[in-house]
């Protein structure tokens, strides 16, 4: 095992990652931008250093400074988690050419992962169903000539994105060339290794299915329950449920060994999650993702395997400890991301000071934070506060925990997405599984569960403390003052006298 | 005292502070009542706990700038509420909200990406005006009403902090 593990990341997966590295017997050393200082990930680390802003580039991207510091710190691994500089192929070579591992796909895992459009083809060649799409293209008048065989609605991806980063959905040509500058602006930004986009088609009724998969360096492969991930906005996921309701066990068998097959030929060393489409019956192949995802808690929850531990442990060279027939899945797991952000506005992110955090705890409640009462939610990075992590034995009982844990969950200070995932769990919708990729994205959707949510007697109480919020304050005392002299003879004469001082 | 609040439909309020030593507010609305204690308050004196007939809820409350109360959270859920009366009167002091602003700020600080508007514009309420980027998130501004672009005060790149002007609609 590692003796000292750098994690190059922040937030939710930092402390996620020290308490996995502590827990192998490894010291966990943290980066933070000064903003994420009071943080659970940097408190519980067994040091943790301030990286800078420069004028070029965030803390968390700056590959020359962590590079810098890893080396002068001695550590023989770095692990990314995901995002930022998990697939960052010039961070990568850099530590390997000092002779630090990295916990992350390996530079030919990126190469191989990297084409989508050579994935899907290599899916297909294994038996997978495949949307249609185009080829990666680099310029404008490519991708023009690919839409004709695809047809609108379609999306233009970049194919070297990641997390929801880098996906548009378009409808028309104008769409189009604005969804290709777009794209590329955020390649840039998120310092994608390429700017190359491919077209697939959109199917907006479809549900969206991944499987978690770990490999070792000797090629053994354990494949694990999909999860259902259909509650989606902006192409990241919002809850999470596995095992899905959606395909058979048959199907779910049969898929899991083209899965094997799939991953081996790709020579994929560590975590990887195989992603699906199923629409009408059938499960098209979307793309492999090589980095630990932010949802592997679930799968963790439900089979009691800490995929992010054995990630670890892989790539300190040990065994995978677990074959695919061999996973137990017990019961039935939901898990929702908190979000601090503002559902009323377009969701746009709500940072502050959280003054109060009550969360929810017991029986088969896992909540899983990174903020707690006197942090702050910083200004710039995610805006993911926590993961709420249920099992029970069944579909509705996870159902009726989760919203009893949701229910039980109070945050001050800063808005977050919790009114929208009550109101999911408590719609009919989600009840009959007739939530796909397209409900949530939908304002109306939206603004329909959450009406159904409010009931007459919260909206008594709420009333109630507004009038006597009023009522108690001292600071209010003049207006109450006011309010009762404020008859109709005073206010006459307050405009008789107005008026005069004006004439 | 008597408070007319909306909040979903209106609702008319009676407080009556008993005289007893256990702190319980009686509260009517209409013919039912309900016992209230206020459990604890932050230092600025805002309600943080309050229980309803035995029943504890953590609330925060949002305040406009002249002190009335403009949003109670309650269960998590944000409700928006207006005291439109108190007493028999009409009196209110003048109320920011009532009226929708066409002068769009970014509520959060962060890069412009686009704008997606050009001065002279018509544009209908819940439109996407701009493009900024925050939290490493696109964030779109959507349009508050409906009406004219009247101004444009950035462009894209600029980096605005929270509250800067970005767009005028009359």
């Amino acid at each position: 095992m590692f003796s000292k593990v750098l994690i190059a990341n922040r937030g939710l997966i930092l402390a996620n990652c020290v308490r996995a590295v502590q827990e192998l017997g490894s010291k966990a050393i943290a980066i933070y931008e000064a903003e994420d200082e009071n943080s659970a990930g940097v408190r519980n680390a067994d040091e943790a250093y301030e990286i800078q802003n420069t004028s070029a580039t965030r803390a968390y991207s700056d590959v020359d400074q962590i590079v810098k510091l890893a080396k002068s710190l001695k550590v023989d691994a770095v692990l990314s988690g995901y995002g930022f500089l998990s697939q960052h192929a010039d961070f990568i070579k850099k530590l390997q050419n000092s002779g630090i591992t990295t916990i992350a796909p390996t530079l030919e895992g990126i190469h191989n992962l990297s084409d989508k459009p050579a994935v899907k083809k290599l899916a297909m060649k294994l038996g997978f169903y495949v949307l249609p799409g185009s080829n990666a293209c680099s310029d404008f008048s490519e991708i023009k000539e690919g839409v004709s065989a695809i047809g609108y609605p379609l999306l233009i991806k970049a194919t070297h994105g990641y997390g929801g980063k880098g996906i548009r959905v378009v409808e028309n040509l104008s769409e189009l060339r604005s969804g290709y500058k777009f794209i590329q602006s955020q390649c840039h930004k998120f310092s994608m290794n390429s700017k190359d986009v491919f077209l697939e088609k959109f199917l907006p009724n479809a549900h969206h299915i991944e499987f978690p998969v770990l490999r070792d360096k000797t090629g053994n492969v354990a494949i694990f329950p999909e999860q259902w991930c259909s509650v989606q906005r902006r192409f990241q996921k919002q809850l999470v449920e596995t095992p899905s309701k959606i395909i058979t066990p048959e199907k779910r068998e049969q898929l899991k060994q083209v899965i094997q097959k799939l991953i081996n030929k790709l020579d994929i060393i560590g975590f990887a999650s195989v992603e699906f489409l199923v629409d009408q019956d059938i499960t098209y192949f979307l793309k492999v993702n090589g980095y630990i995802q932010p949802f592997y808690t679930g799968t963790s929850l439900l089979t009691g395997v800490d995929l992010l531990k054995e990630q670890i442990r892989i790539f300190a060279g040990e065994p995978l400890r677990i074959k695919s027939d061999r996973i137990k899945k017990n019961g039935h797991v939901i898990a929702v991301s908190i979000c601090a952000e503002d559902p009323d506005n377009n969701f746009a992110p709500s940072p502050g000071k959280v003054d109060r955090f009550y969360y929810p705890s017991g029986q088969g409640i896992n909540v899983q934070a990174n903020v707690f009462s006197g942090d702050t939610v910083a200004t710039f990075y995610d805006p993911m506060i926590a993961k709420v992590i249920v099992r029970d034995a069944t579909r509705n009982e996870a159902i009726a925990r989760m919203k009893v844990a949701l229910n039980n969950i109070h945050i001050d200070g800063i808005k977050t997405n919790i009114p929208l995932m009550r109101a999911i769990l408590n719609s009919k919708m989600f009840k009959n599984r007739k939530v796909n990729i397209s409900f949530i994205p939908n304002q109306e959707n939206r603004d329909k569960i959450i009406q159904e949510l409010k009931t007459p007697e919260d909206e008594q109480i709420a009333a109630i403390v507004a009038a006597l919020e009023l009522h108690h304050d001292s600071n209010n005392q003049h207006i109450l003052e006011a309010a009762r002299e404020d008859t109709l003879w005073t206010t006459a004469a307050r405009w008789l006298s107005q008026k005069k001082s004006v004439l | 005292m008597k408070y007319t609040v909306r909040c979903g439909k209106k609702h008319q309020i009676k407080i009556n502070r008993t005289e007893s030593a256990s702190n319980n507010i009686d509260i009517l609305i209409g013919k039912k009542s309900f016992k209230v204690q206020i459990k604890d308050i932050h230092t600025d004196g805002t309600i943080r706990t309050i229980s309803v007939n035995n029943k504890i809820y953590p609330v925060s409350i949002i305040k406009q700038q002249n002190g009335f109360p403009s949003q109670v959270v309650l269960n998590g859920m944000p409700f928006d509420v207006d005291i439109e009366k108190i007493e028999s009167t009409r009196y209110k002091p003048k109320s920011p909200g009532r009226k929708i602003s066409g002068v769009v700020t970014s509520s959060l600080p962060g890069q412009i990406v686009s704008i997606l508007v050009k001065k002279g514009d018509k544009v209908r309420k819940g439109q996407p005006l701009v493009i900024l980027e925050s939290m490493k998130m696109e964030n779109e501004i959507l349009s508050p009403k409906s009406g004219d672009i009247s101004k444009i005060h950035v462009k894209p790149k600029q980096v605005v902090m929270k509250a800067h002007r970005l767009i005028e609609i009359t």
